[in-house]
């Protein structure tokens, strides 16, 4: 019984109590801020400074700088602003409201007919699909929930991939702009306010019926929403929110949907949108501040992580809150994730790397996505890219990306301020395990879990496989070959009860050799040049050259 | 050197059946596990083996399906599952050799990490090529609207995997009626509103009935393949890489190629 009461106590207060997580958490973050610069001047004055510490300790620096301004300049502000129409606003209200909010704005109808022109919907759908096409993040994936039988969809926490496009990526949630209108001009934006695009906007019932429909017939997972800027940043959101109440609420949509947060609108019309959408995303678009400076004047850094703190306070009180009562509401269930444009600007993979790192460990990500630069504009601040988007530099990124988030790699142990920049003709991997050879050969029946992941060859699933797998028999290069070890590459870094599979030497040129003789990747050049053979620290020198897959192809 | 096989119907209650006959055979003549062995069909009748038929029975493929679940685990028996629906003709062996294995452990659970035993490996690999191929029929299976409202989707599966379908689907679209039609085996798997999922076979699709489309078909058909169209970016173009992830032989049931 007493239990019983003190549920009902709960329940009632959760809205205090949400005020409350909400303050909490805004305070441990301010003594965590005040605590880290705390130890950066301590380190920075006691040990001597590398040069990669330099790097890394202003990439962190700046970073946190920009954090500190966005959040001690607004947050007393904020905070109280906030808790009075968070008063307003309770959760529960918020999802029993039967209407919309009286104060939103006019919808994109209205909005369209005042520029001008009414398209059809085939018309309307072609713009805005191209005008959104650069943007990378659309994975369906981070939430697995159940339909609740009175409406139409579920979510897969795997994400499922309805269809692929002509270039190879995945479709698999509708992905449109509200409107490609906008009021800014960043200078790689197909969009921008200087560029002459036939401009045209939805309305949200056009959205729904569109993702509904689509949805019923499996074409796509859910919704992707982004937004040209009308008016303002939070103009702009109230529109896009209109869109999504209806879907949820009207036309009972439980699939995913995936919102982009503008960065420079309202906390809290940021908060009631993520009360409604699966994942939220704010694009970082370019790695350093002064590369944003330079191709998009109207953002800045301070606004576009702004958002992004107060999603990632978002995601862990209300994980907080579900964890006191199951049926608590919850904001951006699926993570957070950010995009990143490759090659528009001049940094080394190293700096895009740290700050990729940087970002997961500070702002707790679920994604970085890298977005190859695309040249849809001519301006003489956009580099001219001769051979193409850069892909291969994406690809790695991408590799190493994955290394980061599931193999326990570091930025520095992958990249450093002498070598700057991935090998082309070897993944990261590879490379960082021919450059530690002292390491291996790693014997694959003792070795712990996180040793036998750094093995080329070995992935997560192979690695717990073979831990699992040798708890009951020994080893064998045959079972791990049923386990689905990549053995052509493995063989150099393996042994099985101390036996290698092949005799080979443990040599940095030898190995290289062969793993790019196995992936048909060496460049034609006889073994023997000069009088000396082909030596590893030889390919370093193609390191300053852009490589494209057309390029490797001709030399191939 | 007698060796017995016992040749089962492709199905999984068959399966289970043939599994059960030939425990009960291995334990009492004396000949043991490794002297039975379990087919689906008659490949090629080969000396020193006699073969026996077994007919399906629900009751002996229920026990064998409340022991599998209470030694082994949900997670080995829908493994097992799996490798049952696979179109391989080596999966009944598979199945009753695994089985064997993991009844014999004391940890039945941990059977599928035994990689060194060819049968259970085989499993597993069994169980990744369907698991995956279910994957893909979730993701690239289309419906269309027919006059009657009904979402119909037609699909020709290499493996026998129109069963592991239906509980995303229902779950998913509930308010929905959904028929979704096998076309190499003539199953079909049908949903009602708001009511269970439902599976038949040996049934023909009366082309009358399935090409009566709504009117708005053609319309969103048209749309998400200009969607699809619209979204790729040319100067990325990379027709193998869109062909190693969605291969040709799904595609002529889908209408953003068709």
């Amino acid at each position: 019984m007493r239990r019983k009461n003190i549920c009902l106590i709960f329940i009632k207060n959760v809205d205090i109590i949400e005020h409350l997580f909400y303050y909490i958490s805004m305070e441990r973050e301010r003594e965590e801020l005040s605590e880290e610069k705390k130890t950066e001047y301590r380190t920075a004055g006691s040990t001597g400074e590398d040069a990669e510490e330099n790097v890394e300790s202003n990439i962190e620096e700046s970073i946190e700088e920009s954090i500190e301004e966005s959040i001690e300049g607004n947050i007393e502000g904020d905070a109280e602003e906030t808790a009075e129409r968070n008063a307003g606003y309770g959760c529960r209200e918020i999802e029993e409201r039967k209407e919309l909010p009286a104060a939103g704005p006019r919808s994109g109808e209205a909005l369209v007919k005042a520029e001008g022109g009414e398209l059809p919907v085939m018309e309307k759908l072609r713009i805005l699909t191209d005008a959104a096409k650069y943007d990378v993040a659309c994975t369906s994936s981070g939430v697995e929930r159940k339909g609740s039988g009175k409406g139409m969809g579920n979510t897969k926490l795997a994400g499922i991939c309805h269809s692929f496009s002509a270039d190879g990526r995945c479709i698999s949630l509708l992905k449109i702009l509200f409107t490609n209108y906008c009021i800014y001009d960043c200078k790689y934006c197909v969009n921008r306010i200087s560029n002459d695009v036939e401009r045209t906007a939805f309305t949200p019932e056009e959205i729904c019926s569109l993702t509904m429909n689509f949805y019923k017939r499996n074409y796509i997972e859910g919704l992707f929403l982004s937004s040209g800027i009308i008016k303002n940043p939070s103009y702009t959101m109230e529109l896009i929110y209109t869109a999504i109440w209806k879907l949820r609420n009207i036309y009972r949509f439980e699939g995913y949907i995936h919102v982009k947060a503008i960065p420079g609108a309202d906390a809290e019309i940021i908060y009631r949108l993520g009360l409604l959408a699966d994942r939220m995303s704010v694009n970082l678009e370019l790695p350093t501040a002064e590369g944003l400076r330079n191709l998009a004047p109207n953002k800045n850094r301070t606004t576009i992580l702004k958002p992004m703190r107060q999603i990632q306070n978002g995601i862990v009180s209300s994980k907080e809150e579900v964890a006191l009562y199951r049926h608590a509401p919850q904001f951006v269930p699926a993570g957070q994730s950010t995009q990143m444009i490759i090659g528009a600007t001049p940094e080394s993979d190293y700096q895009i790397v740290s700050v990729a790192e940087s970002l997961y460990q500070k702002f707790a990500l679920k994604r970085v996505f890298y977005s190859a630069f695309v040249r849809v504009n001519e301006d003489k601040s956009l580099p001219a890219l001769p051979g193409g988007p850069p892909l291969l530099r994406e690809h790695r990124l991408y590799q190493a990306d994955f290394l980061l988030r599931y193999y326990g790699f570091e930025a520095k142990e992958l990249l450093s301020e002498e070598r700057p920049n991935f090998n082309v003709l070897l993944d990261p991997k590879c490379d960082w395990a021919l450059r530690h050879l002292e390491l291996f050969p790693v014997e694959v029946n003792k070795a712990p879990y996180e040793v036998l992941l750094r093995v080329p060859g070995i992935g997560v699933k192979s690695a717990r496989r073979i831990v699992r797998g040798r708890r009951l028999s020994n080893l064998q290069f045959d079972d791990l070959k049923k386990i689905g070890v990549v053995l052509k590459r493995a063989l150099y870094f393996i042994c099985c009860n101390g036996k290698m599979m092949y005799r080979t030497k443990i040599e940095e040129d030898y190995i290289t050799r062969n793993l790019l003789d196995t992936d048909n990747k060496r460049p034609p050049q006889p073994d023997i040049i000069n009088g000396r053979e082909v030596t590893y620290k030889q390919l370093s020198l193609f390191d300053d050259v852009t490589w494209t897959r057309k390029k490797l192809a001709d030399i191939r | 050197m007698e060796i017995v096989v016992f040749l089962c119907e492709n199905s999984i209650e068959g399966i289970l059946t043939g599994v059960y006959d030939a425990w009960v055979e291995a334990l009492s003549s004396g000949l043991g596990h490794a002297r039975c062995r379990l087919q689906t069909e008659l490949l090629q009748p080969e000396l020193f083996c006699t073969y026996r038929e077994t007919a399906p029975d629900m009751e002996k493929a229920g026990k064998v399906i409340r022991t599998l679940r209470k030694r082994l685990g949900e997670e080995v028996y829908e493994c097992l599952c799996y490798a049952m629906a696979s179109r391989e003709p080596d999966k009944a062996e598979a199945v009753y050799k695994t089985i064997v294995a993991g009844l014999s452990m004391k940890q039945g659970y941990r059977v599928l990490d035994k990689v060194t035993d060819p049968y259970v490996a085989r499993c597993f690999d069994l169980k990744r090529n369907v698991g995956s191929e279910i994957h893909r029929e979730l993701e690239f299976l289309r419906f269309q609207e027919l006059q009657s409202g009904v979402l119909l989707a037609k699909i020709h599966p290499k493996n026998d995997v129109l069963m592991y379908l239906g509980p995303h689907f229902s779950d998913r679209l509930p308010l929905e009626n959904f028929l979704i039609y096998d076309m190499s085996r003539r199953k079909a798997l049908f949903h009602e509103k708001e009511k269970d999922w439902y599976m038949m076979e040996a049934l023909e699709l009366d082309a009358g009935m399935a090409g009566r489309i709504s009117t708005e078909e053609e319309y969103y058909q048209d749309l998400f393949r200009m969607f699809c169209h619209t979204i790729a970016i040319e100067s990325r173009e990379n027709r193998a890489l869109q062909r190693q992830f969605l291969p040709l032989y799904f595609r002529d049931v889908m209408p953003e190629f068709a």
